[in-house]
């Protein structure tokens, strides 16, 4: 068997999968300016929430999706008119730390509620393979990347066909020049937190599907999507897709090579390199954030 | 019947005050510039009227409603068009979606409002894949009216027109300009530095100086006058 080959495939089907996890992450950072350290418990909320309606409602966690993202969205906008507005009038060091104490706050909420137990979501065809040459492809790591593919390409589509995504895009890009052509800026960073919190969720339920998890496997789940936004750079989507393929490549090969402990030292190892070669991120857009 | 009537406008900074007690009014389909020296307050007093600073006193009429209190974004609906200092142009974005966001308050008439624009400003219409921010700076300046005019605006302000253009590529601006005001009716109000094209593409004029009007009244009557020829345009 060609080891390098599977780890290629399993590194495209991981990447896959991080790029829609960080792209909510690298929107709300690049309209809103606010880097939400609690984006990686809003992922585990949205597997528990998975989790909870595969248990009581008999609901499978692929088809759970949309429950997530409505329910994600609305705990996004309801976050951002509750807390992070009044924090964004502050200095910027205080949303950080705000959004800290929510991810301490979700994460032991979690932690009251269903315990600190190792919790999977055992779909029917979880277990299930194929082998495509001599490579192993796991069904639902198959299904999760596809998934994830598309929903990254409709949020592409929203942001760049529909009034509503120019809008978005119009803001992160110059504030007033937005306000001049008549848009609400405070409107567009309420549906941007909505939107960006309902793919956490979303990927929540993928996330679930794909490996156990605890209240909290957040802080981790952070890590990784700022390490993502790092890596591709901020301003376009292609950009959370090329980091997020970037550190599912680096994770593997390098947990492979030099052994588990050594994945994210090589991933923060990289993102140093990138920060002083290419500041703006792999493929940081050109003219994003300039005119703020 | 006025465009606009600002009366007593005074506004700031944190604390510190910029302008103070202004009173300038447009007349509907007049042209009137602001001049005066830099730092005098005319980008602030801009800015105010299209609501991107707020007053700290006075008023402000757009036709017989006072938009004073509006956001922003409610002025635009209502007709008021900003050109502003820096642009403030969607880098990032081509210049027809520049336009486009241009006619987010007015999506109905899309396209015969960029016909329009692309008829007044060709190069746009070659240039309508480009991004904004690999313009030249005189396309910039076209794309930043342009979007402006998307808006469908009754009063199109714009903030130093000439700035780092060069002189020919003025002069067919303010062309243009003049052509927009006969043809669509609509009314300006331009801050510019350069007091003699202020002055001669204008109807009436006002003199900043110190967040104050210190002079004003019709441009024919200002370019001949001493003291702004000496000041302002440095003849004698
Ligand atoms: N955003 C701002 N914050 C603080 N001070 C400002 C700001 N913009 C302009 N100023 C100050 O206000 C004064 C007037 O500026 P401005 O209205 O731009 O003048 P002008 O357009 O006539 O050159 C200047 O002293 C400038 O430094
Ligand atoms: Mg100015």
């Amino acid at each position: 068997m060609d080891t390098g080959l599977q780890l290629l495939i399993e590194s495209l089907l991981l990447g896959g999968f991080y790029s829609f996890m960080a792209v909510g992450f690298a929107l709300i950072w690049g309209v809103l300016n606010i880097l939400n350290l609690a984006y990686g418990s809003y992922i585990i909320l949205g597997a528990y929430l998975s989790l909870f309606l595969f248990r009581y409602a008999g609901l499978d966690p692929i088809l759970s999706i949309p429950v997530s993202f409505a329910t994600g969205f609305l705990f996004g906008i309801l976050v951002q008119k509750l807390i992070f507005n009044r924090a964004m009038k502050l200095e910027p060091f205080m949303v950080l730390i705000i959004s800290f104490g929510l991810d301490v706050l979700i994460s032991n909420a979690l932690n009251l509620l269903f315990k600190a137990d190792v919790r999977s979501i055992n779909v029917s065809y979880g277990g299930d393979s194929f082998l495509l040459g001599e490579v192993i492809i796991s069904k639902v790591k198959l299904l999760v990347f596809v998934l994830s593919l598309l929903l990254t390409f409709a949020l592409y589509l929203f942001l760049n066909r529909t009034w509503t995504g120019k809008a978005i895009r119009a803001v992160a890009l110059d504030r007033d020049g937005a306000m001049l052509v008549g848009i609400n800026p405070s409107q567009i960073f309420l549906i941007t937190a909505g939107l960006g919190t309902a793919i956490s969720f979303s990927s929540g339920n993928l996330y679930g599907i794909l490996q156990g998890f605890t209240p909290f496997d957040g802080g981790l789940l952070t890590v990784k999507v700022f390490l993502i936004s790092i890596l591709g750079g901020l301003g376009r989507i292609e950009s959370a897709v090329a980091g997020g393929f970037l550190l599912a490549f680096i994770e593997i090969f390098s947990s492979f090579y030099m052994g588990e402990g050594w994945k994210l030292f090589v991933a923060l190892a990289v993102m140093v390199g990138v920060l002083i070669f290419r500041p703006r991120g792999l493929l940081g857009s050109k003219y994003y954030g300039e005119a703020q | 019947m006025r465009v606009l009537e600002a009366k007593e406008v005074t506004t700031g900074y944190g604390d510190v005050e910029i302008i103070k007690n202004i009173e300038l009014y447009v007349n509907d389909g007049e042209i009137v510039a602001i001049f005066g020296s830099n730092g005098s307050g005319k980008s602030t007093f801009l800015k105010a009227v299209a609501g991107l600073v707020p007053l700290w006193n006075g008023t402000l009429h757009f036709g017989s409603e006072r938009i004073d209190e509006l956001p922003a974004y409610e002025r635009v609906k209502r007709g008021v068009a900003l050109a502003p200092e820096g642009r403030h142009l969607f880098l990032g974005m081509s210049v027809e979606e520049n336009l486009l966001m241009g006619a987010w308050t007015k999506r109905d008439r899309v396209k015969q409002n960029l016909d329009k624009v692309y008829g007044y400003f060709p190069q746009l219409k070659e240039k309508r894949g480009s991004l904004a921010g690999d313009l030249s700076g005189g396309q910039q300046q076209m794309l930043s009216i342009g979007k402006a005019l998307m808006s469908e605006p009754k009063l199109l302000m714009i903030d130093e027109l000439s700035l780092g253009l060069a002189p020919a590529v003025v002069d067919s601006l303010a062309q243009i300009l003049t052509r927009i005001n006969r043809e669509e009716g609509i009314s300006m109000l331009l801050v510019e530095q350069e007091v003699s094209l202020a002055l001669e593409i204008s109807n009436r004029a006002y003199v900043f100086d110190l967040g104050r009007v210190v002079d004003s009244g019709r441009s024919d009557e200002l370019i001949k006058r001493d003291s702004i020829r000496k000041t302002y345009m440095g003849l004698a």
